[in-house]
């Protein structure tokens, strides 16, 4: 018995259900849809402007009035464009490998547009460069490594939402307010106030809280003696703790993470794998001031096999510093310091630092 | 089809030199269109795939009856120095020469041979774990005559060959 065609296709893990050639057809199908709505759309604009005597069923002001044309103009030729780029981008796709189209893509990659690399260092594809992690000098050790998130970062979003939330409710609060002054109360405005402003308080307390944290864990220094680093060798590490609070426990770690990007339907997720932990110091009650903050010399030893950083479009490996700790009266605080991992044997270039 | 390595250990170190060797059999000349092979690394595993290719060559139609399918053909080229082959539990980094065929009636064809991009290390004690196996199989040979293949998950050996449906 023949099947009825289905119009859509299903993903079943690294599979399809139907064929590529719907897929395929289907975009087509869009992007040709799409041009011609722009080309009706560019006549209609373009008939309505100069020729609007000859245009009986429009009315000449639908179209031809002044920001009129530009907006229906404006539309229709980037319809025009998507269609045409869409269509030429599927096409040029139809019998074409994936290692054609990567070859095509290196070669432009290839072109030199300032110039050739004045380092005369080999290249290393796919592992990150990390010039910007050696830009601070370190007090203690050769570099002051960049934290994945600055110190503070965290309080934008609460100090954001609270200011925002309330400055509405404000807002709202004086319409109301005059509502009642001119004799026209709103009663429904009034009744939403209150709701309103439990999320108001609620995003105030969170800005509090957030802030009471940012200063009570003070800021985390990492130092290293070299960088990048050379799976098999050997680097001294100075760690720093500033705030004032109790550390039930603070632990150093060297963590190499492969990271992932995959889509599920129409979300794109991310998922984490730690592949390897160094546990390089662990210490239980520890006590951090203002004028003694805690600190601690350390050593960290690259295994010989290790794998060196990685970032494709879809797919990384990092390695990683993390400072965590569990304190009181805050909640537990952690901190990342990223770090690049080069293959042994290939020739370095140091920042003169 | 058919893709072979210079090294029967599929072991290379960065910067080193590749050579590979492929012959086509069994299609006629009227029924290829086109053919591309390349030296190629891609991801696998949970993420979507990234693939770079590092050397590329098409033959169209003409090329390849100049060339010939028959005569055994080969493509060198110097391997870059990253990314090492490595297999996680998320991502899988995986080297290898892919020699594809487009045929007239709208089919391809792939074969593809592995191969390990390794540091140095690596490879000195790949290369003296094969030693040592080549040694106690000349052993057990000589004690056992029987046929015994050393399971090869790590090493690739055979081509895999796909056909793809357009």
């Amino acid at each position: 018995m023949p099947r009825f065609p289905r119009p859509w296709s299903k993903k079943r893990g690294k599979r399809f259900a139907s064929t590529a050639l719907r897929g395929v057809a289907g975009e087509v199908v869009f992007y040709t849809g799409l041009f011609l709505s722009g080309v009706f759309l560019l006549s209609l604009v373009l008939i309505n402007r100069f020729a609007p005597d000859r245009v009986v069923s429009v009315s000449p002001q639908a179209l031809s009035g002044s920001w009129n044309f530009w907006i229906f103009g404006v539309l229709s030729l980037a319809a025009i464009g998507s269609g045409v780029g869409g269509l030429i981008y599927r096409l040029s796709q139809l019998r074409t490998s994936s290692e054609r189209r990567s070859a095509i893509a290196g070669r432009a990659e290839a072109i030199e547009i300032i110039g050739p690399n004045p380092d005369r260092l080999p290249k290393l594809p796919t592992v990150p460069r990390g010039q910007s992690l050696t830009d601070s000098p370190g007090e203690r050790q050769t570099y002051r490594l960049a934290p994945e998130r600055p110190h503070g970062s965290d309080i934008a979003g609460p100090a954001v939402l609270a200011l925002l939330w309330n400055s509405v409710w404000f807002v709202l609060l004086a319409v109301v307010v005059s509502g009642f002054w001119f004799g026209r109360p709103r009663l429904v405005l009034m009744g939403l106030l209150f709701p309103f402003a439990g999320i108001g308080i609620w995003s105030f307390r969170s800005f509090v809280r957030q802030l009471r944290q940012t200063a009570g864990i003070g800021p985390t220094i990492v130092e290293i003696s070299n960088h990048p680093l050379i799976p098999g060798q050997q680097y001294r590490l100075f760690v720093s703790q500033a705030g004032r609070l109790r550390l039930r426990k603070v632990s150093v770690c060297l963590t190499c993470e492969e990271e992932t990007f995959y889509r599920q339907g129409t979300d794109v997720r991310v998922e984490r794998h730690e592949a390897f932990t160094q546990e390089i110091l662990t210490e239980g009650n520890v006590r951090v001031d203002p004028q003694a903050p805690w600190e601690q010399q350390l050593v960290i030893d690259l295994p010989p096999n290790a794998m060196h950083s990685f970032v494709g479009s879809h797919n990384a490996i990092r390695w990683k510093i993390v400072v965590s700790g569990e304190a009181r009266p805050w909640p537990s605080f952690c901190q990342s310091f990223p770090v690049v991992v080069h293959p042994p044997g290939v020739p370095l270039k140091r920042s003169p630092r | 089809m058919n893709v072979t390595l210079c090294r029967e250990d599929a072991t290379y170190v960065g910067n080193e030199s590749l050579t590979a060797k492929w012959r086509v059999s069994r299609v006629t000349l009227d029924q290829v269109q086109a053919m591309e092979v390349s030296v190629l690394w891609h991801t696998e595993g949970k993420g979507d795939e990234d693939l770079k290719v590092h050397h590329f060559l098409r033959l169209d139609e003409n090329q390849i009856r100049r060339a010939g399918l028959i005569d055994e053909q080969s493509l060198q080229c110097r391997l870059p120095a990253t990314p090492l082959s490595y297999h996680g539990r998320l991502i899988s980094v995986r080297w290898c020469a892919r020699l594809r065929l487009f045929l007239t009636d709208g089919r391809e064809v792939v074969s593809e041979q592995p191969f390990h991009l390794v540091t140095e290390e690596v490879a000195a004690e790949r290369r003296r774990e094969m030693a040592e196996n080549a040694d106690q199989s000349e052993i057990s040979d000589d004690s056992q005559p029987v046929v015994n293949e050393q399971a090869s998950g790590e090493t690739p050996r055979k081509s895999v060959i796909k056909s793809l449906l357009f």
